[in-house]
């Protein structure tokens, strides 16, 4: 279950709807000060076997976060940051980014089994049911949500089947105005690149196909320079959907190549 | 106190001639004359003019009358218009501007336009000022702060006299000025609000329309532009035909409970 360690006063909590609801929590309407918002969520994958990566991993979801601290857009984004094993741990809530100290974050501790579909639901989910209140309080909001994995799913109680149940629930546009939601496999350091490829990664990408996932990055083997890359990649997306408020349309993906 | 204010083009305009501006303790708009020209410059020399004018009194917690306070912002106004070789019917202009000091909103009107204001008991009042020719009444003729340069002239072409004043749509006394107090919001319009056509045969009334734009949520930060986008969207659903012919300025003050 989440942990909810840093909500304090001006956050509240909420669970999702649907069945097997999750928590998550957000800054209050009544506190947010701008018109519209993008509420991102970026969900990261904290088994066993990315023990080696996660370290690098981390420093990946800070680089993302100070470049959208420095966008024009930056009043307008609303941050969450989940890790995820056996369970979902809450790093903190959605926030405007000026509330976040990057230097807080804590080390990700990897351990435990994969619940790869309760945090993909878990994630959308928590955006779907932001979004809807914020709209209700006359905002505007879209969404965008990044899932980081290595591996299969072995523990989840929800199916690739409620993740597409939200997704086309966010693609009628009366909860949220738009949404993109990307998928990213990284290789687990303990296969080799054609296991790799012609498993877990078709896996991935036939989850993210069945889901209805807007998009399907394949990192493959986890290097430096692309972490970098893909650093880019999430913050240039995440821009890239901010300026897409007020269109009524999911912003065009943003290509990456290794 | 919040402050907050909303600007949006009309559909017959190449040009927004409307301006607002916000501060700490003052909102102000501005409606250019579409038949003159350079209002949109105007507009906007008027609107910086006033904030400049009210801020030093504010600071002093002095409440000008409306005589005084219109005849500074003019003179201040035609310095800067002169100086940038403008025409003086550049500043053929309305002026509305509401200010707090001491536990009172002042309102002047020099011009057409709406004010509502919203008591810590949800009532609302909507007063509404409006102009028309001596011999045509029902013609929009404002009576403009730069029509005081000159005062024997314009009055006889432009019927300074000719001010109707609407409370809630009824006819009342006229008056250009106003102290309130026990006021939880104070919103002031432009008269594009009086411009929404949906279809041939109907529109949507001013009174309606100044009703959802100031029907807020929640009042932090860009409250007016949350809720003027929101209720936009509205009547766009309840007529995808919906459309204002004329520009919208709205500025909006939040004095709490």
């Amino acid at each position: 279950m989440p942990t909810f360690d840093n909500v304090n006063d001006d956050m509240m909590v909420m669970q999702t709807s649907g069945p097997g609801t999750f928590q998550f929590s957000a800054v209050k309407p009544e506190n947010l000060g701008a018109s519209e918002y993008t509420i991102v969520t970026l969900a990261i994958d904290v088994s066993g076997s990315t023990y080696d990566f996660i370290g690098m991993v981390r420093d990946v979801v800070k680089t993302v976060l100070d470049a959208c601290q420095k966008s024009p857009r930056s009043d307008n984004l609303l941050f969450r940051v989940i890790t995820f094993n056996n369970n979902i741990i809450e790093i903190h809530g959605f926030k405007e980014l000026h509330m976040i100290d990057i230097n807080d974050y804590p080390d990700f501790d990897a351990t435990g089994m994969t619940a790869l579909y309760d945090a993909a639901y878990s994630s959308i989910g928590a955006v779907l049911d932001l979004a809807d209140s914020l709209i209700q309080q006359d905002f505007s909001a879209n969404g965008i949500a990044f899932i980081l994995t290595d591996g299969r799913d072995n523990q989840s109680t929800h199916g690739p089947a409620a993740v597409k149940t939200l997704i086309d629930e966010a693609a009628k546009g009366e909860k949220i105005e738009s949404m993109n939601t990307i998928l990213i496999g990284e290789m687990d350091p303990s296969v080799t690149p054609a296991d790799w490829a012609n498993g877990t990664s078709r896996y991935l990408e036939n989850f993210a196909k069945e889901a209805g996932f807007t998009q399907y990055i394949d990192i493959g083997e986890i290097t430096p320079g692309k972490l970098a890359k893909f650093a880019d990649f999430v913050s240039r997306s995440i821009s890239t959907q901010s300026q897409g408020l007020g269109t009524g349309a999911p912003s065009k993906p943003v290509d990456l190549n290794f | 106190m919040e402050t907050d204010n909303f600007l949006k083009i009309g559909s017959s305009h190449k040009v927004c001639e409307d301006y607002t501006l916000v501060g700490d303790n003052y909102i102000i708009i501005s409606d250019g004359c579409s038949s003159a020209k350079m209002t949109d410059v105007g507009a906007r020399i008027l609107t910086i003019s006033a904030a400049t004018v009210i801020k030093r009194y504010i600071e002093q917690r002095f409440i000008p009358t409306y005589e005084v306070f219109g005849d500074i912002v003019l003179h201040t106004a035609l310095a800067h218009s002169r100086a940038l070789n403008l025409p003086d019917s550049s500043l053929y202009a309305t002026l509305l501007i509401a200010f707090h000091i001491d536990g009172y909103t002042h309102v002047y009107v020099y011009g057409d336009g709406h004010v509502v204001s919203e008591s810590n008991d949800g009532k609302k009042c909507h007063i509404s000022y409006e102009y028309g020719r001596p011999n045509k009444p029902e013609l929009n003729a404002p009576y403009y702060l730069a029509y005081w340069m000159d005062p024997k002239q314009y009055t006889d072409q432009f019927g300074k006299d000719n001010l109707q004043v609407y409370e809630n749509g009824s006819e009342v006394v006229p008056f250009n000025s106003h102290v309130y107090d026990d006021t939880k919001t104070l919103t002031l319009f432009t008269d594009g609000i009086e411009s929404f056509r949906c279809c041939d045969e109907c529109d949507l009334k001013a009174l309606y329309v100044a009703h959802e734009l100031t029907s807020y949520k929640n009042y932090k930060g860009e409250f007016v532009q949350r809720r003027c986008k929101a209720a936009m969207k509205y009547f766009k659903r309840l007529d995808p035909a919906v459309t204002h012919t004329d520009d919208i300025a709205v500025a909006s003050m939040y004095l709490g409970e």
